[in-house]
């Protein structure tokens, strides 16, 4: 509270912000969930400071490399983490409990490959927190994958020499042992 | 005017497939999250995936990252088991067995892949999931279960056969490496000699530590690893000294602590405790990151079992009592085997004990494992297949020795 009273541009929870994506879809944000998006936030900051005089800001900020279904889908997801973050202020453990609860249930709405649409937006946005969350949403989704299946996923060829491939199977054999089907 | 949108609820994908690929920093990112198993097998995706998963650098910030992200699931404990009692009685080899949850619920068998003359292994101890094995003799080897490999390691030539020494295994995290550390006593003069994983030798260190001339005798007393706190290995060493004309002898304790990087010896006080009762047992041990020591000690109806921790690394006075446990209906000590003892603390607290106790004064000694709570003290049974536990440390997926002379998978 304190920290909000002596910052030099008060701000108050109810400031909402606009964020205009690539597809021209424009996302009227609560300032506490588009300062968690460490790109927003620099804007935002650069733009108080040229702009003084101004006390509420109405900038419209561009995202041009953010479509809105991604960018909705981060809205909620911020939304939420910073709710659970609310609720659990003074109990670290309940709120891991909380969040670990809500991206299970998240994951289950999301396709693989729809991840990396997310993976992109959150890093454009450098959103840490999900950033972090998609990749290991990623890593446990291939995990138990062939590499077949991981080489299409990344869009990636095998570039070894013949031969060297199969030497290197060979070499942990075992850990090819019990892999899901594609 | 512009028509704002409220953020909606996200909905299944249908849309138009445009490819989109991650740029290499984040695939790594992804990479770094992976188990050491997926590793392995995805080596084989592109040139690029295998030289990064077999960069050392790699294999190092493995180690660490899964430290500051604490993966609960990937870590747990090893426990070494005496010979001949696993679950398979005509097993013969002897058995690492990995205890994959911190309740001891999920626990799976490592049989040990290479096999020693005498027949027994000895646990020196377990740093990252690399574990290390010896003999007692000038056999010794590294292990590394979660990528099934193994390193025998150069024999140190120069100790004398069955001389008792004492062992440590650390990890440099300042230059990634592992190091053994072998000390022995001909009787006042300490031979050490220190293996660095990297060099695949052993070099001769100097104690540097300069002590009273009157002291005849030292003995470094562990059978348990030697705990790995603040950089350091330390043992528990009892200087038998000459008091002076014609006064006998008299021991005293100390512990020694062994700078893994720099490879200097020093002393730490241990804490000043009242003589409990005549048979008693102090051993060193670590309790969340710090120095610990419990003294084991017979009580008329059991044992006694006093936690010592060293809040403040080095610090005399920070050695701070953390509680006393008491085994009822406990055997401590018969004829010199000790039957009762604290084996260790897991990663967020508990302490694992073995009790040998009887139901009534003529009932047969009957052996089980608890985990205590030092704080709450509550107690709870565990079930280890077998009888003997011998030693336990933790463990975690590790990479090492994924690359090295002298190296064997199996």
């Amino acid at each position: 509270m304190s920290n909000q009273s002596e910052s030099p541009n008060p701000t108050s929870s109810s400031n909402k912000i606009t964020l205009k994506t690539s597809d021209n879809e424009v996302f009227e944000v609560e300032e506490a969930v588009a300062m968690k998006f460490c790109t927003v936030k620099q804007y935002f900051d650069d733009e108080n400071n040229n702009n003084v005089t101004s006390g509420t800001s109405t900038t419209l900020i561009p995202l041009p490399n953010v479509e809105s279904h991604p960018l909705a889908i981060l809205i909620t997801y911020c939304k939420k983490h910073l709710e659970i973050k609310a609720n659990n202020a003074d109990n670290k453990k309940e709120m891991e409990i909380d969040m670990e609860h809500y991206e299970r249930e998240f994951l289950k709405n999301v396709m693989p490959q729809e991840l990396t649409e997310l993976i992109l937006a959150a890093n454009y946005l450098n959103f840490k927190e999900a950033l972090d969350f998609f990749c290991r949403a990623v890593a446990s989704a291939i995990q138990n994958k062939s590499v077949e299946y991981v080489r299409k996923f990344f869009g990636l060829e095998s570039d070894f020499k013949p031969g060297e491939e199969e030497k290197l199977r060979e070499e942990f054999a075992w850990s090819f042992e019990g892999v899901d089907e594609d | 005017m512009i028509q704002t949108k409220e953020a909606r609820q996200h909905r299944p994908i249908l849309r138009r497939r445009k490819e989109l690929h991650l740029p290499d920093d984040i695939v790594f990112q992804i990479v770094e999250r992976l188990p050491v198993k997926s590793l392995l097998r995805f080596r084989c995706v592109c040139k690029s995936w295998k030289s990064y998963i077999n960069d050392p650098k790699f294999i190092s910030n493995f180690i660490s990252t899964r430290y500051i992200n604490n993966h609960d699931d990937d870590d747990g404990y090893v426990i070494h088991m005496e010979k001949n009692v696993s679950f398979n009685s005509s097993a013969k080899s002897e058995v690492c067995t990995v205890a994959c949850d911190r309740t001891f619920e999920s626990i799976s068998e490592l049989r040990i892949p290479f096999s020693f003359e005498s027949g027994v292994a000895f646990f020196v101890g377990s740093c990252n999931g690399l574990l290390c094995l010896w003999n007692l003799d000038a056999d010794m080897y590294l292990w590394n279960p979660s990528i099934r490999k193994f390193k025998r390691l150069p024999s140190c030539t120069d100790l004398k056969p069955h001389r008792r020494a004492t062992l440590g295994f650390a990890y440099d995290s300042q230059i990634n490496d592992y190091k053994v550390v072998r000390i022995w006593f001909d009787y006042h003069k300490p031979v050490i000699k220190v293996y660095t994983l990297s060099l695949d030798s052993w070099e001769i260190v100097e104690l540097g530590i300069s002590w009273s001339p009157n002291v005849v005798y030292y003995q470094v007393n562990s059978d348990m690893p030697s705990p790995f706190v603040s950089g350091h290995l330390h043992w528990m060493l009892i200087r038998i000294e000459r008091r002076g004309e014609g006064q006998g002898m008299r021991n005293n304790r100390m512990i020694l602590s062994f700078d893994v990087n720099s490879e200097k010896f020093n002393e730490l006080p241990l804490p000043d405790v009242e003589r409990g009762s005549f048979k008693e047992q102090k051993c060193l041990t670590s309790f969340k990151g710090k120095l610990a020591l419990s003294i084991l000690g017979e009580q008329p109806h059991g044992t006694s079992i006093s936690i010592w921790v060293m809040r403040e690394y080095g610090v005399h006075e920070s050695w701070n009592k953390l509680c006393v446990v008491s085994a009822e209906n406990t055997v401590f000590v018969v004829s010199d085997k000790i039957l009762t003892r604290s084996i260790g603390f897991t990663k967020d607290g508990p302490l694992l004990i073995q009790k040998n106790y009887k139901k009534t004064k003529r009932s047969r000694l009957k052996n089980k494992y608890v985990l205590i709570d030092p704080e709450t003290l509550h107690e709870k049974a565990i079930s280890i297949k077998g009888e003997n536990v011998l030693a336990m440390d933790s463990y975690m997926e590790n990479l090492a020795l994924l690359d090295g002379a002298n190296v064997e998978s199996y």
